[in-house]
C-alpha cells in the first residue's frame, strides 16, 4: 500500500460549497510518519481529511489514497480510519458496543477481539461497557481513535484529536501515534495546539483560507523565509564586546542591548551560524546561551497566516 | 495605551503642550445594588423579551401582530362610538354592542393563548437551550429568585395584553358620551371584576405556560405543549360529557384553563353562562379557587425546577 | 491571609463518586494554573468556591469569605467564564453585557460604562452590536470574559479560557489574561489542560488529581533549569559529540541535540572552541528545562506528591519518547 506510490496524496484539489471556496487548488503527498496539519479556524483542514478519508468528493483535482481515487471506495474505507472532530457516537452505545459495530462494519472476520484489542490500545477498558453518554470528553476521543483504529488501517486520519485531553492522556496518545509512524502508518492529524505538533510531527502542512500556505519541516519553512530577518537571543561573559564583534560580520545587520542579554538581527541565517562560535573565541567572549527567537512552529506559523 | 500609574492633565503654563490620558483599566469604586435591583433588572428584562424588545427585529413580530389583534376589537368599538357620536347617537349601542366588558376576555382568549405559545418559550427555554443558566447563577441572584422574576415579567405582559384593550374600551365608553361624569358613574362598578379577571387570566395563562417552557427547552415542543395544555382539556371533557357522563366532564372542565377562566368570567360579572356550558352548577367560587390553584400551583413547579436543575 | 484557603475539602456524589477527596491547599493572588486530569475535580472545585455547591466535609474560604455562609457575596467578588457556551445568540455583545452588569448589582449608567470599557479592554469594537449568534470562536470567547470582568470582581475564574480556538486566537487570549493579571490587578484562576499555558503566563500551578492535591508551588519551581546543555548544530551533530567526549566531557546525543552534563562554567568554552573548529552551524546553545508534564508523567493517581525539581541525573534525556 505504501510502496513507491504516496499513502495520501493531493492533486490539484479544490472543492467549493457555491460561492464559498473551502479548499483551493492543493497538492501535496505525504508517506509514513506524522504530518500536522494547521490552519485557521475555517482553513479547509476539514474538508481535505473528509475528502482524503473518501466522504466528500473533490471540486476539482484527484484525491488518492495508495494510488487510488478515494471518493466513494470501498477499498480506501478499509485503508483509512478517520476520528472525526464532531460527536459521533450515539450516547447510549457502550463504548465496546461502539467499537464493535465499527468493526463489524469493516466485515472483520473476529469483530469482538478486534475491538478488545483497539479498546486496550487507547486504555479504555476500565470504561468500556459504560453509556458513552457517561464519558467524558477525554475518554470519548480515546473511544472514537479506538472506532478508526479497529480494522489496524496503515494510514489514520485525525481531526483535532487532542481535543479535551489532560496532560497525562495526551502523552499516552501522543506515544501511542508515534510508536505507530515508526511502525510504517501514515498519520496527518489537524491540530490547534501547536507545541504538541512541535514535538509530534515529522512535518507540517499549514492551509490558510483554502490555500496550502507551507508544507515540509518547519525550521526548514522558516529558513527560507528570507524576507523575515532571523533573531537570536545571545549570553555570554561580555555582551557589549560581543555585539560590537558581531556588527563586523557580513551576516549581521543589528544589534539590540537590553535586559541583560543581546538580540542579533541577522541577514543571512546561515553565515550567521557558521560565524557565531569563531566570532565569539576571536573575542575572547564565552557563549551561555544562543537561541533563535523565532524559530518555532509558534512563529512560523504565525509568519504564515498574517503574512498577506 | 498607559499602564495604569500614570495620569496627567492639561500642562499649566505657557508654550506648547501635549498630554497623554490614562485610559487603561479602572477599578469600580461606586453602588453596588443587592438582590433586589438584580431581581428588578432580570423582571424588567422578562418583560421586555415578552415583547420582542431587545431582541433583534424577528423576534418582536408575533407579540406585535398578536397585540394589535388584541386590541382591534377595542378600536374598533372605539371608531364606532365616535361615528355614533358625530351623528348624534345615544347609549343604544353601548347596550347593543356584543363585544362589552364582560366578554373581551372571552373574545380575545384564543389571542392570548397564542401569545403565550409565541413568547412564553423565549423566556425560559433560551436560557436553557444556550446555558445562560450558569451566568445567572455563578451571582448573586437565587435560583428561586431567577424563577419568580422571569414568571413575574411574564405574567405582567400577559396582563398588559388582557387589560390595555379594556382601558381603550373604558375611555372610549366614557369620553365619546356627552355626559362624561355620568358614564364613568355607569362604568366604574366594572373596573374591579375587569382588574381581577385580568390578573387571574394573566396568572394561569401566564404560569401554566411558563411551566411547560422550563420543562422543554425545545421551542417547537414548549409550544405545542402549550396550545396543547390549552385545549385538549375541554375537548376531553367534550367527549367525556358526549359519551353521557356529565359528571365528570364538568369536573373535567375545572382543569382546563380556558374554562376555568369562563367561569371565573361569569362568577366575576355575575352573568349566566350560555348554553354551551353544561357545568352551570357548580358555584363560581369553585372556579376562582381553581385559578388560584393554577397560579400557585404553577409558581411552585417552576421553582422546584429551577432549584435542582444542573448547570 | 491567602486569597483562598481550603482544608480537607471533601465533595463526595451519593456513595460512590469522590471528586474531592480532602484537599487542602492555600492560593495566593496571581495568575494561578488549575491542573488536572479529566474528572480530577477542577469544575466541582471551582463550584465549591463560588458557593454554589455545598462541600460534603472540610472548609474553604474565598477572600475571607466561607463558601458555605457567605456565597452570595463571594459571587458579588468574583467573575466567572465557564467552559461551555452560554452566550444567547440574538442578543448583541453590548446588550448582553450591561444586563449581566446589571443582575451583578451595579446601576444602570454605570452597567453602561463598564460595559463599553470592559468591552475595549477585551478587543471587541464595532462588532459589539451585532448579534453574538454572527460571532468567531475567537469573539464568543472574549464576550464570555468580559461578562466575568464588568462587575470589577477581584478574582476571576476561568474555566478552560481557549477552548476552541485557533493558535493565533489562544494567543490573543493568553496576551489578554496576562495582561488582566498583571496590569488590571486581578487575582486570576485558569482551568486548563494545556500546561503550555500556564507555562506561559501563569506565575503559580495549582495541580490535582483524583481530588487530591498533587502540587502547588510558584511556577519557577517547575521550570527550573535542569544540569544539562543542549547544543544544536544544523549538521555534524554527531562530529560535534565526538570530539566534545574526547574533550573529556560527558555527552549524550538527542535528535539535533548533543546533550552536555554541567557541573561549572568549563564547557561552555570548550563547545565554543569545538564548534569554532569544526567549522559547524551552531544554532542553539540553551539549559535545558523541566517541563511541566514530567509532573504528571511521572505521577500516578493517589500516590504521594513528586517532590520539588532538584538535583537531577546528568544527562536527562527528554524529547519524543
Amino acid at each position: 500500500m505504501t510502496g513507491p506510490t504516496a499513502a495520501l496524496a493531493l492533486d490539484r484539489v479544490s472543492r467549493w460549497y457555491g460561492n464559498v471556496v473551502a479548499v483551493n487548488d492543493v497538492s501535496f503527498a505525504l508517506g509514513p510518519g506524522i504530518t500536522g496539519l494547521l490552519g485557521p479556524n475555517g482553513a479547509g483542514k476539514t474538508t481535505i481529511l473528509h475528502m482524503l478519508a473518501g466522504l466528500l468528493r473533490p471540486s476539482a483535482g484527484r484525491v488518492a489514497v495508495g494510488g487510488q481515487v478515494a471518493w466513494r471506495n470501498p477499498a480506501v474505507y478499509r485503508e483509512v480510519g478517520l476520528v472525526p472532530e464532531r460527536e459521533a457516537v450515539h450516547a447510549f452505545l457502550t463504548g465496546r458496543a461502539f467499537v464493535e459495530m465499527a468493526a463489524r462494519l469493516q466485515r472483520l472476520p473476529d469483530p469482538r477481539a478486534a475491538a478488545a484489542k483497539a479498546i486496550a490500545t487507547v486504555d479504555l477498558e476500565a470504561v468500556a461497557d459504560r453509556a458513552v453518554g457517561t464519558y467524558s470528553k477525554g475518554m470519548r476521543q480515546r473511544v472514537k481513535i479506538a472506532g478508526a483504529l479497529v480494522h489496524e488501517p496503515p494510514i489514520l486520519l485525525l481531526d483535532e484529536p487532542f481535543n479535551g485531553m489532560d496532560p497525562r492522556q495526551r502523552l499516552h496518545m501522543i506515544g501511542l501515534l508515534r510508536s505507530m509512524a515508526d511502525a510504517g502508518r501514515a498519520i496527518l492529524f489537524s491540530s490547534h495546539i501547536l507545541e504538541e505538533v512541535e514535538r509530534l510531527a515529522d512535518g507540517i502542512l499549514v492551509i490558510h483560507a483554502g490555500r496550502l500556505a507551507a508544507a515540509g519541516d518547519f525550521r526548514e519553512i522558516r529558513r527560507l523565509m528570507t524576507d523575515r530577518p532571523h533573531t537570536f537571543t545571545v549570553r555570554s561573559s561580555d555582551d557589549r564586546r560581543l555585539a560590537a564583534a558581531f556588527m563586523a560580520q557580513p551576516a549581521v545587520f543589528g544589534t539590540d542591548l537590553r535586559d541583560g542579554h543581546l538580540t542579533v538581527r541577522v541577514a543571512e541565517f546561515r553565515g550567521f551560524t557558521q560565524a557565531v562560535a569563531r566570532v565569539a573565541r576571536g573575542a575572547g567572549v564565552s557563549l551561555f546561551e544562543v537561541a533563535p527567537t523565532d524559530d518555532s512552529l509558534e512563529s512560523v506559523f504565525a509568519y504564515l497566516v498574517n503574512r498577506r | 495605551m498607559s499602564g495604569p500609574t500614570s495620569a496627567s492633565g492639561v500642562a499649566a503654563g505657557g508654550g506648547p503642550a501635549g498630554s497623554i490620558y490614562d485610559i487603561g483599566y479602572r477599578r469600580y469604586e461606586g453602588t453596588r445594588l443587592g438582590r433586589g435591583h438584580a431581581i428588578r433588572s432580570l423582571f424588567v428584562h422578562s418583560l421586555r423579551s415578552s415583547y420582542g424588545l431587545g431582541r433583534g427585529g424577528r423576534a418582536k413580530i408575533a407579540p406585535i401582530i398578536l397585540g394589535i389583534l388584541a386590541l382591534l376589537p377595542a378600536v374598533a368599538i372605539v371608531a364606532a362610538l365616535t361615528l355614533f357620536a358625530q351623528f348624534g347617537g345615544g347609549s343604544e349601542f353601548n347596550d347593543r354592542v356584543p363585544i362589552r366588558y364582560d366578554t373581551y376576555a372571552g373574545t380575545i382568549s384564543t389571542l392570548v393563548v397564542l401569545f403565550c405559545a409565541a413568547q412564553a418559550p423565549e423566556l425560559f427555554g433560551r436560557d436553557q437551550r444556550h446555558g445562560v443558566l450558569a451566568l445567572y447563577f455563578a451571582r448573586a441572584l437565587r435560583r428561586s429568585d431567577y424563577t419568580l422574576a422571569r414568571i413575574g415579567g411574564f405574567m405582567v405582559a400577559v396582563l398588559i395584553l388582557e387589560l390595555l384593550p379594556q382601558v381603550i374600551l373604558f375611555l372610549g365608553r366614557v369620553l365619546l358620551t356627552t355626559d362624561i361624569p355620568k358614564a364613568i358613574g355607569d362604568d366604574l362598578k366594572f373596573v374591579g371584576p375587569v382588574v381581577a379577571q385580568s390578573v387571574l387570566a394573566a396568572g394561569l395563562f401566564g404560569g401554566v405556560s411558563m411551566v411547560v417552557s422550563a420543562f422543554t427547552p425545545r421551542r417547537a415542543y414548549a409550544v405545542a405543549g402549550i396550545i396543547a395544555l390549552f385545549t385538549i382539556p375541554n375537548v376531553v371533557a367534550g367527549i367525556v360529557v358526549g359519551l353521557g357522563s356529565s359528571t365528570i366532564g364538568t369536573w373535567l372542565t375545572l382543569v382546563s384553563p380556558t374554562s376555568i377562566l369562563d367561569g371565573t368570567n361569569a362568577f366575576l360579572f355575575d352573568t349566566r353562562l350560555g348554553s354551551d356550558f353544561f357545568f352551570v352548577d357548580l358555584p363560581g367560587i369553585a372556579f376562582v379557587a381553581a385559578a388560584g390553584v393554577g397560579i400557585v400551583g404553577s409558581i411552585a413547579i417552576a421553582l422546584r425546577r429551577f432549584a435542582r436543575i444542573a448547570t | 491571609m491567602a486569597l483562598i484557603s481550603i482544608r480537607n475539602l471533601t465533595k463526595r456524589y451519593g456513595s460512590s463518586v469522590t471528586a474531592l477527596d480532602e484537599l487542602s491547599v492555600d492560593i495566593e493572588p496571581g495568575i494561578v494554573g488549575l491542573v488536572g486530569s479529566n474528572g480530577a475535580g477542577k469544575s466541582t472545585l471551582l463550584k465549591v468556591l463560588l458557593g454554589l455547591l455545598a462541600p460534603t466535609s472540610g472548609d474553604a474560604s474565598v477572600l475571607d469569605l466561607d463558601v458555605r455562609t457567605r456565597g452570595t457575596d463571594i459571587r458579588q467578588r468574583v467573575g466567572y467564564m465557564p467552559e461551555h457556551d452560554c452566550l444567547p445568540p440574538d442578543a448583541s455583545a453590548t446588550d448582553f453585557v450591561s444586563h449581566m452588569a446589571l443582575i451583578s448589582g451595579l446601576p444602570r449608567t454605570a452597567a453602561r460604562e463598564r460595559t463599553a470599557e470592559v468591552l475595549r479592554h477585551v478587543g471587541l469594537y464595532e462588532e459589539r452590536y451585532r448579534a453574538i449568534g454572527g460571532y468567531s470562536t475567537g469573539m464568543k470567547q472574549r464576550v464570555k470574559l468580559a461578562q466575568a470582568l464588568v462587575h470589577d470582581p477581584r478574582l476571576l475564574l476561568l474555566d478552560e479560557p481557549t477552548n476552541g480556538l485557533d493558535p493565533t486566537g489562544r494567543d490573543e487570549m493568553l496576551e489578554l489574561i496576562h495582561r488582566i493579571g498583571s496590569e488590571f490587578g486581578i487575582a486570576i484562576i485558569v482551568a486548563t489542560h494545556l500546561l503550555g499555558e500556564i507555562e506561559r503566563v501563569g506565575s503559580h500551578l495549582v495541580a490535582i488529581e483524583g481530588g487530591r492535591l498533587l502540587r502547588s508551588a510558584p511556577l519557577h519551581e517547575f521550570v527550573e533549569q535542569t544540569g544539562t546543555l543542549a547544543v544544536e548544530v544544523d549538521e555534524g551533530a554527531g562530529i560535534l559529540a565526538e570530539r566534545l567526549a574526547a574533550d573529556g566531557l560527558a555527552i549524550a546525543l538527542d535528535g539535533r541535540a548533543v546533550l552536555v552534563d554541567i557541573s561549572d562554567e568549563r564547557p561552555y568554552d570548550l563547545v565554543r572552541d569545538a564548534v569554532a573548529d569544526l567549522g559547524l552551524p551552531l544554532v542553539r546553545i540553551e539549559r535545558r528545562r523541566h517541563r511541566l508534564e514530567d509532573l504528571f508523567r511521572d505521577a500516578t493517581p493517589g500516590a504521594p506528591p513528586v517532590p520539588a525539581a532538584g538535583p537531577v541525573d546528568p544527562v536527562a534525556t527528554e524529547g519524543p519518547p
